[in-house]
């Protein structure tokens, strides 16, 4: 669910040198450390993913995601023509995707795929590790990283457990790794290309690579960023889909 | 010259469109959209946003003119239907704007069957049809007004639909239906007005709907109530009535569950209701994670439908006028439709939806048999049974045409619908299945698309009418048929190519 998250959060959260402080931090510390970089409470992003597929082609998107408190996000589709004027909603356990060809929306589960692509809904639309994560902290091959081992504890949890490496340092995240109930690895991430939003600093790019199809992977690259916004409400119901 | 016209308007709408092209910011979007930017200047810039897309779709069809009696003359078994359509958004302010979806269709059919006195399948002449005729279709258009973010204000031409069925709406008493098998293609809505005030829970709309009753190239020149004067052809007007919709829905969002309820009154419109009132409600929600459950209800009391006169249907004299009547139109019984269906998708990503249609106004065995002999007696007599409907709508629905219309005569359907993206990165597979339960016939149709390009969709959809077996079928003059035996042909295919802009 939250590769994505991890994703978005992840990039905002890289430079507070002040956090190296004596002392490991708990893992449910690092946990809402990774949310808050990855998926601050509110904010306003554009985005774009690209989709490199088995055959070598790539399909490109153009996004905007708008998120306000921990459980509410919107996004809107600008590209490619085939998706434009398509919006996705979350709120809470809900997600609805606006078709603009049916003139209406339909529910979403949060492990469908993302657009078709390598992340699945609950990866860009459900960001909260804390809330749907346990979290132990385990020895790292490297002594410069951090390394967090997740179980899932909700259903809608996107993933049923996840490795997620953090540096020590910034606290930003660098990789993770995403795997079924049985143990089959299914997806991993890098978080890379750490920026400045806006004073907010989070990785602006994550590969998200299919570990089923290896040579299918999507690159979400966040090109502008915004914190702290005043959003009304009613931009987060159902029936704003589509105006 | 209407070529130059074309590229001239198709010019100036990408000049308009320009300004919505390469923002790489949040604050270039906020400013088109005339949103205040981080400074808290507003931008009184007016944006134009153009999409849309070109689409050619030709199809063959084996018509068996004695498969059915429903007549066939009119029926071509090669049809090209190509649509131009453009969806243009104009932003007024970060509080209003102007949306409009149009298609222009240039349609035109060929190679036409009959049967001979014989029974047998010959070649009918080529002729003109009405409903072959290019034509164009302004699927919405409105504009709307948000002055509050608890207020939106909406008038104009809109496709709103509130019920959560995937392949039929029982609720939807306002639009042009959708064809099951293609729920993407019908995108045309009604003229209304509407005040909706949504807050984070619940949503209330009131809606009020006039009905066109004649139009030309997309524009009502009879709305409401019928003029006083007789067409040019000579058509009278059939009745000095008022038709409109009042609708009123409360939506909220309980326990993870979208909840749905209405109220609809209604005066002729889109049906012979007079004065009637109907409720109805919805329900939507996902369980144990990956399982979407939802039902939809209509209840009315009374039922529009035409019923055959059985007297009229096995005796040997028949007045047209009385052979198929709404006689149940103010019996006073309650009428549930009712739709209850599920959808998930699989580790696959494939997707499945099922859903189950009950109507208890739909036709009995008898009532049925009755409604065969009655075709079979008018296409006996020479009387056209082309785009015979037992629901009338009067009016006229300016819809994009459909290669299949829902229109249910029995109580009891399922609808099953199977998509499976990615069998070769862009090519999808996907089938329909529309069954009538009471005699187990139905539509099945097959599909197989290919994303040639991120703005081109190749698509090959077959259809197929399944005949039924022999329960439930009913006999007239030695001849079994099912519901969907009526269909007179034997199969489709259809190649479609969508280009999008």
């Amino acid at each position: 669910m939250s590769r994505i998250a991890a994703c978005f959060a992840l990039g905002m959260a890289l430079t507070l040198p002040s956090l190296a402080m004596a002392g490991d931090p708990t893992p449910m510390e690092l946990l809402k450390r990774y949310d808050e970089v990855m998926s601050p409470r509110t904010f306003d992003g554009l985005l774009t993913m690209v989709a490199h597929r088995q055959d070598d082609t790539t399909r490109s998107y153009k996004f905007r995601a708008l998120k306000s408190e921990d459980d509410k996000i919107r996004t809107w589709f600008f590209e490619p023509a085939a998706a434009k004027g398509q919006e996705m909603l979350r709120v809470g356990d809900n997600m609805w995707v606006y078709m603009p060809n049916l003139k209406r929306s339909l529910r979403l589960a949060s492990r469908e795929s993302f657009q078709g692509g390598d992340f699945n809904n609950g990866d860009v639309l459900r960001v909260n590790y804390v809330a749907d994560y346990d979290a132990k902290l385990v020895p790292a091959e490297d002594d410069k990283l951090y390394l967090l081992d997740l179980t899932a504890k909700t259903k809608e949890a996107a993933y049923d457990h996840i490795k997620l490496w953090m540096t020590k340092a910034e606290r930003q995240p660098t990789k993770a790794e995403y795997y079924a109930a049985s143990g089959k690895i299914l997806r991993s991430a890098k978080f890379e290309d750490i920026k400045d939003f806006h004073g907010h600093v989070r990785p602006a790019h994550i590969t998200m690579r299919n570990e089923l199809a290896t040579k299918r992977y999507s690159e979400m690259t966040m090109l502008d960023l915004k914190l702290n916004l005043a959003v009304p409400p009613q931009k987060f119901v159902l029936d704003d889909l589509g105006r | 010259m209407t070529r130059r016209l074309v590229n001239t308007v198709a010019l100036f709408l990408l000049a308009l469109a320009a300004p919505a092209w390469a923002q790489e910011s949040l604050d270039e979007i906020d400013a088109a959209k005339g949103q205040k930017s981080a400074g808290g200047s507003e931008s009184k810039k007016i944006l134009a946003e153009v999409n849309g897309y070109v689409d050619n779709r030709f199809q063959y069809s084996y018509i068996d003119p004695g498969a059915s009696p429903i007549s066939t003359k009119d029926q071509p078994s090669l049809q090209e239907i190509l649509e131009g359509n453009i969806q243009l958004k104009v932003t007024l302010s970060s509080k209003a704007f102007i949306y409009t979806d149009i298609s222009l269709i240039y349609q035109n059919g060929w190679l036409f069957y009959d049967k001979d006195a014989s029974g047998e399948r010959v070649r009918y002449p080529e002729h003109d049809v009405a409903t072959f005729r290019p034509f164009v279709v302004p699927s919405e258009l409105y504009v709307t007004y948000s002055p509050k973010p608890w207020l939106n204000l909406l008038i104009g031409k809109k496709r709103i639909i509130w019920g959560p069925g995937f392949a039929f709406n029982p609720t939807d008493l306002i639009n042009p239906p959708k064809d099951p098998t293609d729920p993407n293609f019908q995108r045309a809505g009604q003229w209304v007005a509407r005040v909706e005030l949504p807050f984070e829970k619940f949503t209330i709309s009131a809606l009020f709907a006039p009905q066109v009753l004649y139009q030309t190239s997309g524009i009502p020149y009879a709305v409401m109530k019928y003029n006083d004067y007789p067409l040019s052809d000579g058509t009278k007007p059939p009745d000095d009535s008022y038709h409109y919709l009042l609708a009123a829905r409360l939506y909220l969002l309980l326990f993870n569950t979208d909840i749905n309820l209405f109220y609809f009154f209604s005066n002729k419109y889109n049906d012979l209701f007079e004065n009637s009132s109907r409720f109805g409600g919805s329900f939507s929600r996902y369980f144990f994670t990956d399982y979407e459950l939802h039902i939809e209800a209509l209840f009315q009391i009374g039922s529009t439908r035409l019923y055959p006169n059985h007297l009229c249907a096995i005796g040997n004299v028949c007045n047209p006028a009385t052979a198929l009547s709404a006689t149940k139109l103010t019996d006073g019984t309650v009428y549930p439709r009712v739709l209850v269906g599920g959808r998930t998708q699989f580790k696959d990503e494939s997707t499945l939806s099922i859903e189950y249609y009950y109507q208890s106004d739909g036709y009995s065995d008898l009532e049925f048999q009755d409604f065969l002999r009655l075709l079979v007696k008018a296409t006996q007599a020479g009387i056209s049974t082309t785009g015979v409907s037992t629901t009338p709508t009067g009016g006229s629905t300016g819809a994009l045409p459909q290669r299949f219309t829902f229109d249910p005569l029995r109580r009891h359907y399922l609808i099953l619908s199977y998509t499976k993206p990615k069998i070769k990165d862009d090519w999808t597979v996907g089938a329909v299945l529309i069954a009538g339960l009471t005699d187990l016939s139905g539509t099945l149709s097959p599909s197989v698309s290919w994303s040639a390009k991120e703005w081109l969709t190749l698509s090959l959809y077959g259809f197929i009418p399944i005949r039924g077996i022999p329960v439930g079928t009913v006999t007239v003059n030695d001849l079994s048929y099912s519901e969907y035996s009526l269909l007179p042909i034997d199969f489709r295919f259809l190649f479609e190519a969508r280009a999008y802009y």
